[in-house]
């Protein structure tokens, strides 16, 4: 193998030269995009003025993150087919967002999730609460994308000190604050769009490099990839990674729940849903999200068990970042320096963009949600409501870096994993609950989402994850607190979503038929009706 | 259903991964199939709701709205 030092790999110089072009590019698409960003309207939602494909593959732009690209392709690349197991995961969530949120989400809500269950129940602590709970998990996902960029541009850059790459990560958190304050939705759906069609080319670049080296045969790819790993055929079946005893697979169905429930939950794509003029769009915007997100993952299982064989495992492991440089070293011993250049400049746009919506979203939240609809109730301005929503970026974007700082060492693919299942415990069944049952109360809503929040929170403070787990295994690797002498895992699973989704979807149960004032059936009713036909719901400010 | 479906997939890697080795030609086993037809069904499950609602729930939403915007609240 030619990279035997974790040193850089490639040129840095062209790699930097990339990387500030891509930015540029797209920091040009976002100034000239955002136009006039006056209206709360415009800042959130674009004006609503995006086209179904168009929007369908912001969200995609939106969903693949750098945990999808170089976080499975890592995983494959090491573990074999379990990492295929994660993107079927994030592929099959989309079903639910199609098939029981994205119309009825568009025409119930304004801006924020919280809007749709506010408009079912009407009240203000649970307005809180759905903010509570949205900003916790576009920040923990901030979080992870954070480390994600640290991994890569160490990696990329030659930066190899603990200091250099603290200072990446704050250079993303500054570039991502500008995007989002100079181009609002407008600017970042652009973002998004430009990205996510670069992410899917080099992807599909890269999967018709690899195949051709295979002879085109997919068969042959695999065979060539178990015979250049360590465990052999082994790879090429499910275990490796989640088989080793009964608590790791259990701590894989886990995870599956996380995933295939969570993205019906995550706010920055449930925000997307209102960027498109009506219900109809919304949903032709998630099927074309879901052939854009369905394909990619196919690409990347093509990369995964290229990396495989072409680079090997070990030289992946021993590289900085680990599994995360599965891709650029995969493009590396492909094209060259600038086929890495290329990929590494994609990956890296890719966590800026993913970066940015989340931050806009979390922003809009904020503003809207906590300071015109908790604090100041009616009576806020909308111009005041924008302003908070940018200040409010400013703060998210610094919180980001700082967690992105202490998080660096975890496996982005992972991070994101809890993110989803905090995604899934918190939001999704207050959600439903909200559009489905007619006898749900605010007390339930309050009970669901706290109960969800706090449990999967609680269940992640306590499990491997933060602490008792000294020496690295699996993708996880070690915990946060490395120290072997302080110990409070008492919660065997890493990843909570097994106890944390099933536990508040009981409690909204609970709190709503232990509710002493009935739920109102015409409320319910009203919101059936509007989720069915759009009768009162945001229009398109073009119009 | 399709949750289901994912489920079974999720438990039977999880719980019987010596079946999913089970090779079907070459070095593609029974594994890689059973994902790969998870990615079909998902496709196929969002064609055939787009096409559903079209014929069917947007007809229906049309003439709600309709009566509703006449004024009938």
């Amino acid at each position: 193998m030619p990279l035997a030092a974790p040193q850089a790999v490639g040129t840095p110089a062209v790699n930097f030269a990339i990387f500030a072009f891509f930015v540029l590019v797209t920091l040009v698409i976002a100034i000239s995009a955002a136009g006039n960003n006056k209206s709360a309207n415009d800042y959130y939602t674009g004006g609503r003025t995006f086209t179904s494909w168009q929007n369908g593959i912001a969200i995609g732009g939106d969903y693949l993150s750098a945990a999808s690209f170089l976080g499975i392709a890592g995983i494959i690349a090491l573990a074999g087919y379990d990492g295929f197991l994660y993107s079927i995961g994030f592929l099959v969530g989309w079903l639910l967002v199609l098939l029981l949120v994205s119309e009825r989400l568009r025409n119930t809500g304004r801006y924020t999730m919280a809007d749709v269950i506010d408009l079912r129940l009407k009240a203000r602590p649970v307005r809180a609460a759905a903010a509570v709970s949205t900003l916790t998990v576009s920040l923990f996902y901030l979080i992870a994308q954070m480390a994600g960029a640290g991994a890569l541009v160490s990696l990329l850059l030659g930066v190899n000190a603990t200091a250099g790459q603290d200072v990446v990560i704050a250079v993303v958190g500054l570039l991502m604050i500008v995007y989002v304050l100079i181009g609002g939705m407008k600017g970042t759906t652009w973002v998004q769009i430009v990205k996510a069609s670069v992410l899917a080319g080099g992807a599909a670049m890269t999967t018709f490099w690899v195949l051709a080296r295979a002879g085109f045969s997919l068969p042959a790819l695999l065979q060539h990839a178990a015979s250049a790993s360590p465990a052999g055929s082994l790879v090429l079946g499910p275990g490796l990674e989640y088989g080793v005893s009964t608590v790791s697979k259990f701590d894989f169905i886990s995870l599956a729940l996380a995933l295939a429930l969570g993205t019906a939950g995550l706010p920055h794509v449930l925000m997307r849903l209102y960027t498109v003029p009506n219900g109809r769009e919304a949903r032709n915007s998630v099927i074309w999200t879901i052939w854009v997100v369905g394909l990619f993952y196919l690409c990347t299982l093509v990369l995964g068990f290229g990396a495989m064989w072409l680079v090997g495992g070990k030289a992946i492991a021993a590289a900085p970042g680990g599994g995360d440089s599965a891709v650029p070293l995969l493009a590396y011993h492909l094209g060259g320096t600038l086929l890495l250049g290329l990929m590494a400049a994609v990956a890296f746009a890719t966590i800026l963009a993913v970066v940015a919506g989340l931050t806009i979203t979390a922003s809009a939240c904020f503003a809207h949600d906590v300071y015109a609809g908790v604090l100041r109730q009616a009576d806020a301005d909308p111009a005041d409501e924008v302003r908070v929503a940018r200040v409010t970026a400013v703060v998210i974007g610094i919180v980001a870096v700082l967690g992105g700082i202490i998080a660096k060492h975890i496996d982005v693919a992972f991070l994101v994993g809890l993110a989803f299942a905090i995604a899934a415990s918190a939001n999704l069944p207050a959600i439903l609950y909200s559009l489905f049952w007619s006898r749900f109360t605010s007390r339930g809503a309050l009970w669901s989402i706290y109960t969800g929040l706090i449990s999967s929170v609680g269940l992640i403070i306590i499990s491997p994850v933060v602490s008792g787990q000294a020496t690295a295994v699996g993708a996880i690797g070690t915990s946060l607190i490395t120290d072997p002498h302080v110990n409070f895992a008492f919660f065997p699973l890493n990843n909570p979503g097994l106890v944390s989704i099933p536990l508040a979807f009981a409690a909204g149960w609970l709190g709503s038929v232990t509710d002493r004032q009935p739920a109102d059936p015409t409320r319910f009713a009203r919101i059936q009706v509007r989720a069915l036909t759009g009768v009162g719901a945001e229009r398109s400010s073009s119009r | 259903m399709f949750l289901a479906w994912y489920f079974l997939f999720v438990i039977v890697a999880v719980f019987a991964p010596g079946f999913m080795r089970i090779s079907v030609f070459g070095a593609v086993n029974v594994g890689l199939c059973f994902g790969a037809l998870q990615f079909v069904s998902t496709f196929t499950i969002a064609v055939c709701y787009r096409r559903w609602a079209r014929r069917r729930l947007d007809p229906l939403s049309d003439k709600l709205r309709k009566r509703l915007e006449g004024g009938h609240y």
